[in-house]
């Protein structure tokens, strides 16, 4: 196997990226989770 | 404060089966597009691997304007309209935009240093990018003082202007590269003659598609946490009235007894 040039740039970008996507997307499904439970189930069309 | 309701029926947060097929979808997506910019694509003749960050900088850069232009008419509709729902799909998307204009440019940034020596430079892209950035997080800011204000302020007017100021905002990023000297590259896939071809465009295509799935499942549940305190807010707002008024009526009982 070749041996990946700019391995380091390549993970860190990488890395970054993914890692604050999730990091986000979990902080927004808690978000919604603590707000649900403060509104009436009829409010919440999504379901 | 708001009673919490106990052991509500119906989806106990922001998903549904929609959402959770589509998280599916993106994660599943995000595994194919790994293997495609990490492994099974070329490296280039010039920039070698380094031109692997490209699958995640150039998607998440076209997601940060598409979050912008919806910021853009959603202030827009809002101010015509004035109806809730514009209201919060601005907010959401503005913060979804900033989360991948932050991406963008960190991943420039990383991907500057080994193509052109540095991680930064006043360049037009870069620097319009950056304004970008600067302008949503200025936008966020002033709808949650707008919101504090309550009725101080008309609502959310001085942050839906500046939501105004997004897309043209856009508009000069890209362009950037043509109006100015820049060291940043010009159009690559816009053009009718796209200058990469191959596995390399099928990546980058696939990395466009797969981010796009990774935002839109976000928008959607940003917009319904954006719902979800419009709502807790009225129902905190209804239940402090009905205490108030409870409260009004035992003292009136009380004086009369």
């Amino acid at each position: 196997m070749v041996a990946m040039t700019y391995a380091g740039y390549v993970g860190a970008g990488w890395g970054i990226a993914l890692v604050s996507l999730a990091i986000y997307a979990l902080r927004t499904v808690r978000r919604g989770r603590a707000l649900a439970s403060q509104v009436p189930p009829e409010e919440r069309r999504w379901s | 404060m708001t009673a919490p309701h106990t052991a509500p029926p119906g989806p106990a947060g922001t998903s549904s089966r929609a959402t959770r097929g589509l998280g599916v979808l993106s994660l599943a997506g995000l595994a194919l597009l790994l293997g495609y910019a990490l492994v099974w694509s070329p490296p280039d003749v010039a920039q070698k691997d380094a031109v692997r960050l490209m699958y995640v900088h150039v998607p998440t850069a076209i997601l940060a304007f598409t979050a912008c232009a919806i910021t853009t008419v959603a202030s827009a509709m809002w101010l015509r309209r004035r109806s809730e729902g514009w209201w919060v799909l601005g907010g959401a998307a503005a913060e979804v935009g900033l989360v991948f204009t932050g991406i963008c440019l960190i991943t420039g940034s990383i991907w500057g240093r080994p193509t052109w020596g540095t991680y930064w430079d006043w360049d037009p892209r870069i620097t319009s990018t950056t304004l970008l950035f600067i302008l949503l997080v200025g936008y966020l800011a002033l709808r949650s003082i707008d919101n504090e204000a309550g009725g101080a302020a008309p609502r959310g007017m001085r942050g839906a202007i500046v939501g105004l100021l997004l897309l043209p905002n856009v508009m000069i990023v890209h362009f950037s590269v043509d109006w100015w000297r820049s060291l940043h590259q010009t159009a690559t896939i816009t053009r009718l003659d796209p200058t990469i071809e191959g596995t390399m465009l099928f990546t980058l295509m696939l990395g466009i598609v797969v981010f796009g799935l990774v935002f839109a499942w976000l928008l959607i549940h940003r917009f319904r946490v954006g719902w979800l305190e419009e709502r807790a807010g009225a129902t905190g707002l209804d239940q402090a009235l009905v205490e108030r008024r409870a409260e009004a009526g035992l003292a009136a009982a009380g004086g009369r007894s």
